[in-house]
């Protein structure tokens, strides 16, 4: 990870994620937050490109971008009477959401940093570096992780299964 | 590869998936005859248990150190079939098998979708399976997700019900919350020692995968905060699945709202997939001094909590359901109490108390099924007088009831006693049996309440309940279990000690090398 374009890459897409993070939290509409998140979502899947992980980044985007926030834009159309100042705005709320989120990243970054983080041997040598790592992640999938990844076919049948019945109309 | 030993789990998926074809070719008039096709399946499945392909020695011994015997597990190692493994699985086939007969009734109320049911439920069963034999982090994940899933759709399948939807809704979220914290969890732990894997697999004499169990074991893992922090979000992910505080605040509406045959399986399948999933967890990590040294407390004053939120909430309930979930609550801090003292003689107790109150807990949903299709209604009240309109079905009751309350003769009583003696194999832990004994006090007072009104009261439903055969079935096959298991524990107890054996949770080492 050395490099000055590298670190600058990281930066400027970690300026992009926490600022659009911070404005996600505090616009007042809620399209607007929803837009803002976007840009997030964006940000984050840029710092995985940097790191290395081709394919997060654009599951990242596909799933994210692509599903959660189309999900969340067709529930505020499908919504009725959202309103545009939804913010119950308080001081003691203010006051108490801030230690909270202090609290947590503080703890977080305690964890975190002390830590020994085991290092995974292509990182750490930088040999598999530019390569893209979807077919280490196709071999893993059918190799090492063949049981859980079979079986999410099943959460996927019981998903179908279980959304057709809840959404199902009538009574019965 | 030994595909063998993924019998069972296969049984079950097939007739899941058979289930649901088989409903889509029947017309409309015949559904009914749906529920012997599910029945077939965990019986099936529990008679493939037996087969002695599938009795493989789980550790073998290599150069005198005990270790994971290959020919144990199938899928590279994700899959792994111990003794606790089949005995969960057995109590898991019994549990789906008496579930489908308590819920044909409730079902002949459904026109449609009851094939959903069936095959929903049967999935439900396959996580379990895969809960007791899953071997990494991944699987267990997935496996659990799947007993979860499962039950967010069947306890909101009575879609007219508010209460049903509501509940559906509350189990979602809070499911989702778990399932997040467990796999941040996960993450630390893979973050902390780069494998998710519970035991290496050797290729010819060649490592191609670590594991959690070998690198404790040999020391390259060693303890961190980091590792201590994913191991306790995954034990409250878990927490969520057992109804362990805190993560238990939707025990009371769920069971309340669920269907009862829903509330009857959730109260039993669910909590067991938590339940042997914490015991394969803490036997993984029991490799490190330091790590036993700090989770003991924390399980031990979940434990306690747990102990005293579910039975000091049954107290003022009026309601049948709300009341088995309190209590349901309360019977998860006796089994916590057992696994925090794992590391002494807990884990046999554990099973023991497992694998009865199956059976307790499922004759007293059968009964509370019953009362209420002929009084409709689920209040305590509306069972005054059961003692002399229906005296069989009232005797069920008591017995089921005594025995969640731990009274002898019954089972009950053995796996508390087990329990809260395992507790006193070790100084620090003391304090908890004692608390585990002022909860069977506080337990039996509303337990026995119940029973006051069932047999001192006026009857205020003249309504008899009438007890089809299938009911009748699941209600002698559960009494007799409980009287059996309760004068004659040995059977039970004997096989529990030996699986306790196989597991190998180290005696801790008192002050040990690792300190």
């Amino acid at each position: 990870m050395e490099g000055l374009g590298i670190q600058l890459a990281f930066y400027s897409f970690a300026a992009v994620t926490i600022g659009s993070a911070l404005l996600a939290t505090m616009a007042k509409k809620i399209v607007n937050s929803a837009f803002a998140l976007m840009a997030t979502f964006f940000g984050v899947a840029g710092i995985y490109g940097v790191l290395g992980s081709d394919f997060m980044a654009v599951t990242q985007i596909v799933v994210y971008v692509g599903g959660i926030l189309i999900l969340l834009c067709f529930g505020m159309l499908l919504t009725d009477r959202v309103p545009d100042e939804f913010r119950v705005r308080s001081p003691r709320r203010y006051v108490g959401a801030s230690i909270a989120a202090t609290l947590t990243f503080v703890g977080l970054a305690w964890a975190i940093s002390g830590t020994a983080w085991a290092r995974l041997p292509h990182i750490t040598d930088g040999s598999a570096e530019a390569l893209p790592t979807t077919a280490l992640i196709g071999n893993a999938l059918l190799t090492d992780y063949l049981l859980p990844f079979e079986f999410a076919s099943i959460v996927l049948l019981v998903v179908l299964v279980g959304a057709a019945r809840v959404a199902r109309g009538g009574t019965r | 590869m030994n595909l063998t030993l993924l019998l069972p789990e296969i049984i079950v998926i097939v007739g899941g998936l058979a289930v649901m074809l088989r409903d889509l070719w029947l017309p409309a008039d015949r559904k009914d005859g749906l529920w012997a096709w599910a029945l077939a399946v965990p019986l099936i499945a529990l008679a493939a248990t037996f087969l002695p392909q599938l009795d493989v020695a789980a550790r073998i011994s290599v150069d005198g150190a005990m270790i994971v015997n290959p020919e144990a597990t199938a899928l590279s190692g994700s899959f792994y079939l111990d003794g606790m493994s089949m005995l969960l699985k057995r109590a898991f086939c019994v549990a789906a098998a008496l579930v489908i007969l308590m819920s044909r009734e409730y079902l002949s109320e459904l026109n449609r979708g009851q094939g959903e049911f069936w095959s929903l439920a049967l999935f439900a069963l396959s996580g379990m399976f895969f809960c007791a034999s899953a071997n990494d982090f991944m699987s267990l994940f997935v496996a659990l997700e799947v007993v979860t899933v499962s039950f967010f759709v069947l306890v909101a399948f009575k879609r007219s019900s508010g209460t049903s939807i509501e509940a559906g809704l509350k189990l979602l979220v809070m499911g989702s919350l778990s399932a997040a914290l467990m796999l941040y969890g996960i993450a630390f732990v893979y973050g902390a020692s780069g494998t998710v894997f519970f035991d290496q697999v050797v290729v010819n004499g060649e490592v191609t995968r670590t594991g959690l169990r070998d690198l404790l074991a040999t020391g390259q893992l060693v303890y961190s905060t980091e590792l201590l922090i994913g191991v306790m979000l995954i034990f409250l992910g878990l927490g969520f699945k057992t109804s362990a505080v805190p993560l238990h605040v939707w025990v009371p509406d769920v069971y309340q709202g669920a269907p009862t045959p829903v509330t009857a399986y959730l109260s039993v399948g669910s909590k067991l997939a938590g339940f042997v999933l914490m015991l394969r967890v803490l036997e993984v990590f029991s490799r490190s001094g330091p790590m036993v040294d700090s989770l003991t407390p924390f399980l031990a004053l979940v434990a306690a909590v747990t102990l005293f939120y579910g039975n000091l909430g049954a107290l003022p309930q009026s309601n049948i359901k709300r009341l088995l979930g309190y209590s349901s609550i309360g019977q998860c801090g006796y089994i916590l109490l057992g696994i925090a003292s794992a590391w002494t003689v807990g884990i046999s107790g554990t099973l023991f108390y497992m694998t009865a109150y199956v059976v307790t807990n499922l004759a007293a949903f059968a009964v509370v099924i019953l009362v209420s299709r002929a009084t409709n209604s689920h209040e305590i009240d509306d069972y005054s007088g059961l003692g002399r309109k229906n005296p069989l079905l009232a005797a069920a009751l008591t017995v089921a009831l005594l025995s969640l309350a731990g009274v002898p003769p019954f089972i009950g009583f053995f796996g508390k006693f087990m329990l809260i003696g395992s507790t006193f194999g070790s100084d620090e832990l003391r304090w908890l049996g004692l608390v585990g004994m002022v909860n069977v006090v506080i337990a039996l007072y509303y337990y026995l309440c119940v029973i006051k009104r069932i047999y001192m009261r006026e009857e205020r439903h003249p309504a008899k309940s009438v007890v089809p055969l299938r009911l009748k079935v699941v209600l002698a096959i559960s009494m007799a279990a409980l009287v059996i298991g309760g004068i004659a524990p040995q059977f039970l107890a004997d096989k529990t000690a030996e699986i306790a054996e196989e597991l190998q949770f180290a005696p801790r080492p008192r002050g040990g090398e690792h300190r």
